[in-house]
């Protein structure tokens, strides 16, 4: 696939899942997040293809989507809560945009985990990732990275 | 019968059988209507921007401008006056969108989903939705059955009618 | 007659997603109970009545695959409905899914009312076949 179609099938993802779970909306490209406080939640799949898949999401977004998901107000949620949000965004999102990649295949996930942000080498080995978008959202950046692993 | 229009960031609720709700423009804006059908209560906002927080000073003065506050307030008041949320009947119409705008200033998106959202928060689903779009629409709700028409620019009249829900189609 | 559902989702966030939609149905609920793997489910199965249950697929220690296919070859657990609610939306894992015995299936991401009609629909017929 080339690498614009990975693109148009992320952003398709991310529109449709924030819009239908979150109540929020994707407004458009955006520079990544290079400062203040960013959750990032990661998860591998497996099936044909596999890979990894990552979303970084800063705070006061993240909250703001927290709240939307479980119908409560910004000042309910506890930082565990905002994290378990970030963690089903990136479900959510992988899932999405792996059934995409190969429908007629089912595929497995593997359990989304809070880590550092900007942890990279440790999870894709050091390899440029296949695709990664940024995009502005109320509150600030959604990152979206996917890395596959080349076909045994 | 008599009108009661409602005004743009503002809303309403009755009991009277001999009213009739209105109003008017909508076009970015975003209406809710709620009816009970045993207590005969229904409601009306017609509200101008998605969230609150962004002014609160305004929020407070005027709530029903927001989709949050203002669906908040419709709820309450149909409440008050013996509505039972379990019996609530929900329609939407409104946020008219400027074609290939999907930016932040796209006011009708952005009040679309704070009425979902908004629905979400206080355990409604919408029954029927007449929403997006280019054009401006009026709304028209009779407070005794709970009746609702819409009417756009170019003249057409249409009456909304709430989708089946399973339970529904069984009984049928 | 109140209804006892489980939820199985790794996810806490997702199962009182799920647990509010049920709450738009109008059921009469009367217990929500709530596990985070199909091992733990089928514990708390054991000697409690579940009128519907709604799993996830991709779980750890016991997915929802296995799940299924576990409740389905009990005699009492298989008379409890399933409804699937996974990301998972590939051809061949839905059907594979309702071939083991799942009622309903829903992916995510989802609207609330699309799930809440699906609980009504899976009830309705279990409801259906009780009266017969």
């Amino acid at each position: 696939m080339t690498e614009l179609n990975f693109e148009g099938l992320l952003s398709g993802a991310v529109d449709s899942v924030l819009e239908t779970m979150f109540f929020s909306a994707a407004w458009g490209p955006a520079e990544p997040e290079t400062g203040g406080a960013v959750l990032e939640s990661r998860l591998a799949f497996h099936g044909r293809p596999s890979g990894t898949f990552a979303v970084s999401l800063s705070e006061p977004a993240a909250r703001m989507m927290g709240a939307g998901f479980l119908g409560e107000d910004e000042e309910a949620l506890t930082d565990a809560q905002t994290g378990q949000v970030v963690c089903e965004l990136a479900n959510m999102l992988c899932g999405s945009l792996v059934s995409k990649l190969e429908s007629k295949e089912s595929f497995d996930l593997s359990p989304p985990e809070l880590v550092p942000f900007g942890s990279d080498a440790a999870f894709s080995s050091g390899s440029p990732p296949t695709a990664r978008q940024s995009y502005e959202l109320e509150g600030g950046i959604l990152t979206v990275t996917l890395h596959l692993k080349a076909a045994a | 019968m008599r009108q009661l229009v409602v005004g743009v960031g503002d809303g309403g609720v009755s009991r009277d059988p001999d009213v009739l709700i209105v109003t008017y423009a909508l076009g970015s804006c975003v209406a809710v209507m709620l009816h009970d059908p045993v207590a005969r209560v229904s409601g009306l906002v017609h509200y101008m921007l998605p969230e609150s927080a962004a002014s609160s000073d305004k929020s407070n003065a005027r709530p029903w401008m927001f989709a949050d506050t203002g669906i908040e307030c419709l709820l309450h008041g149909t409440l008050d006056q013996g509505a039972d949320k379990r019996r609530l009947v929900v329609f939407a119409a409104g946020g008219a969108q400027v074609m290939n705008d999907n930016s932040m200033f796209n006011i009708g998106k952005r009040n679309c989903l704070a009425l979902r959202k908004a629905l979400w928060k206080f355990g409604l689903v919408a029954h029927a939705e007449e929403t997006g779009g280019t054009v401006a629409r009026t709304v028209r709700m009779e407070v005794a059955t709970g009746r609702v028409w819409l009417q756009t620019p170019g003249g057409e009249q249409m009456e909304m009618h709430a989708r089946r829900s399973a339970d529904q189609r069984r009984q049928a | 007659m109140a209804l006892n559902i489980m939820i199985v989702d790794d996810s806490p966030v997702m199962r009182a997603f799920i647990r509010k939609v049920v709450g738009l149905t109008g059921l009469d609920v009367g217990e929500y109970y709530e596990a985070g793997d199909g091992e733990d489910a089928l514990k708390s199965l054991k000697g409690r009545w579940v009128d519907l249950v709604l799993t996830d697929i991709n779980m750890p220690n016991m997915n929802g695959e296995e799940f299924v296919r576990r409740m389905e070859s009990d005699n009492l657990l298989r008379t409890i409905p399933v409804i699937v609610v996974s990301t998972d939306s590939s051809d061949c894992r839905v059907q594979q899914m309702l071939a083991l015995g799942a009622k309903g299936y829903v992916c995510k991401p989802f609207l609330p009312e699309d799930l809440r009609d699906e609980v009504e629909r899976v009830l309705g017929g279990a409801h259906d076949r009780a009266e017969l």
